[in-house]
């Protein structure tokens, strides 16, 4: 039943994998990190401080993604402020795969961080206060307690991260075009397949595709959690 | 144990306003719910910041509003055992006892047997009910080395039986010197059993703090605290048993010669052994001669103290005899009829020995 691809389709698959994988790689630790700001930040930052990182957060799922495309291509093209400095290290973005990443971890950002608050918040304050009464200092009780607890919120957001990512297309086609083997992810690629007369047969063997790694990723989060729950009831065994 | 404290503290909309000094192995907070007994003990813990005055513990200060000293709290050694357990979902029972125990993990089995848990060890906190629950969270605090434990309610919610052997736990615990117990509780029945000293707390405030035998000499601070009526608080020792029956001489080192003698429902303690006990004062009545004819085996030979007003139509009497004082309450109509006044001697007569509560003294 497996349709055969083409290289070029194939590409497609690849570079929308890595583009994806390495977002969600590198975009979990900071969404976590500020999710734990927001869950728990409400003590040592300010009210204002907390809206404002708020509203950062959640700007690029409000902004239209196109425009969000144009600020990254303002701020991180060859001839932005950002993108000029870091080209000199060495980094670039502009009409590059690290561009679609970067293009896609920015979308997903909200998306992951949403969901890993929400498992923080899940989290019973007294379980931390019963570890520090129990001689744990912060460090311990965040490794020991606060993180594994919040397990499932981050899986959860992980696969919305790496969903969110896959199907990324205005900001990164806005961003760093679509250039095949470069820059076309599976979401440009339909989109090309579509414009192009007679690609209807390939928009619709990428759509599949694109929706079979979907669900998979679905499949593998939902049993990385029952595994997790399972675990948790007879932890015993170990 | 020596602990001093005076703080004031505003936890959400709640003011704690706590003054005391003890020592002493185990001292109880007694007051109804909402008293501020676990706003306070959070406090003494670190969990809750004062605003203002110092908590002090064996000499060392806890916190200091003036110094801006406030000791984490896990550093301050103090074991909380909380109302709900809050022992760890992702670990085993296992897990959860030596949280807090450092690699040594000394005591271990022996708190594993005090506390009967061996049978739970592999299983999840999940599937355990609420008394096994309870022990895993002592066994826990335990094995963290505190040098002060605090328990936050640890019976309520229990049933007789389950109740009965958690309180045979903590009284082993008291007795093979564990570490300190601040000792929550809304239920004289434990006060009078493990407490050496109690604070009486009531809408926030402490009322005050004495030794068990003298804290509920004060009629109106202990019902503020939240009895239902005065209560006399006695030692005795157990002199012999039978009959369903055991009898207790007044007095921890009893005079032979006085033959104060108590006859109560059959307890478990060995002849010779101090108990405490205590008899509510609306449980005692009076007679002018010491009468033969009556069921009331327990018949004391007492002088008449001190008669005040009590409440409308009552008076509180209080009877001294072998050294002790005891409080009955008289109705005015009794008073006047009897002819009672201070100095008169007369019988009291103790009826319903059944709540008559003990506590084992340590032997």
């Amino acid at each position: 039943m497996t349709p055969a691809l083409t290289p070029d389709e194939f590409d497609a698959l690849r570079l929308s994998l890595k583009v994806s994988c390495v977002a969600t790689v590198i975009a979990l630790p900071l969404a976590a990190a500020t999710a734990l700001a927001l869950a728990r930040g409400r003590t040592w930052l300010g009210g204002w401080v907390m809206a404002l990182i708020n509203g950062l957060v959640y700007l690029p799922l409000i902004l239209p993604p196109v425009v969000t495309g144009y600020v990254l291509l303002g701020l991180f093209g060859r001839m932005g402020p950002i993108g000029s400095a870091l080209a000199k290290v060495g980094i670039v973005f502009a009409f590059d795969w690290t561009g679609a990443a970067l293009a896609a971890g920015l979308m997903a950002f909200p998306l992951m961080v949403r969901a890993i608050q929400l498992g923080f918040e899940a989290i019973d304050p007294g379980l931390e206060q019963a570890a520090a009464s129990l001689g744990a200092p912060p460090l311990r009780v965040f490794a020991t307690i606060t993180l594994p607890l919040a397990a499932p919120g981050l899986i959860a957001g992980a696969l919305l991260g790496f969903a969110k990512a896959m199907g990324e297309f205005g900001a990164t086609v806005t961003f760093v075009a679509s250039i095949p083997g470069q820059t076309r992810t599976l979401s440009s690629a339909i989109y090309n397949a579509i414009q192009t007369p007679g690609g209807d047969a390939m928009a619709m063997r990428l759509a599949a595709l694109s929706a079979g790694i979907s669900i998979l990723a679905l499949i593998l989060a939902e049993a990385a959690s029952r595994q997790l729950l399972h675990r948790r009831q007879k932890v015993g065994a170990a | 144990m020596s602990l001093d404290i005076a703080i004031c503290a505003r936890l959400g909309g709640f003011k704690l306003d706590a003054q005391l000094e003890t020592q002493g192995q185990v001292t109880a907070l007694f007051g109804r719910s909402g008293a501020g007994k676990s706003s306070l003990a959070k406090a003494i813990a670190g969990l809750e910041r004062p605003l203002s005055g110092h908590i002090r513990l064996d000499g060392e200060t806890l916190f200091d509003a003036k110094t801006r000293i406030h000791v984490p709290p896990w550093k301050r050694q103090i074991g909380y055992v909380f109302q709900d357990a809050r022992l760890f979902p992702h670990l085993s029972v296992r897990q959860n006892l030596t949280y807090g125990s450092g690699p040594i993990q000394s005591g271990l089995d022996q708190t594993i047997a005090l506390l009967g848990l061996e049978a739970l060890l592999p299983r999840s906190p999940s599937g355990l009910s609420g008394g096994e629950a309870r022990r895993v969270a002592i066994g826990r605090a335990l094995l963290s080395q505190p040098r002060l434990l605090i328990l936050d309610e640890p019976l309520s919610g229990l049933d007789g039986a389950r109740r009965s052997r958690l309180l045979d736990c903590l009284e082993q615990i008291k007795i093979t010197g564990g570490p300190s117990i601040l000792y929550i509780s809304h239920n004289l029945d434990e006060i009078i059993r493990l407490a050496d000293h109690v604070t009486l707390m009531a809408g926030g405030k402490t009322l005050t703090t004495r030794p068990l035998e003298q804290v509920f000499e004060h009629p109106e601070t202990g019902l503020a605290a939240g009895l239902k009526a005065p209560i006399s608080i006695l030692i005795g020792t157990v002199l012999d048993h039978g009959e369903g029956r055991s009898r207790l001489l007044l007095g921890s080192k009893p005079d032979l010669g006085q033959r104060a003698i108590f006859t109560l429902p059959s307890i478990n303690a060995k002849p010779g052994q101090p108990v405490r006990f205590f008899i509510e004062a609306s449980d005692i009545a009076i007679a002018l001669t010491n009468p033969t004819d009556t069921s009331v085996q327990n018949r004391l030979a007492v002088e008449i103290d001190a008669i005040e007003p009590f409440s409308d139509g009552t008076l509180l009497v209080t009877l001294s005899g072998y050294g002790y004082k005891v409080k009955a309450i008289v109705t005015l109509q009794a008073v006047r009829n009897l002819g009672l006044r201070t100095g008169l001697r007369v019988t009291a007569m103790i009826k319903a020995a059944a709540k008559v509560r003990l506590n084992n003294i340590d032997s």
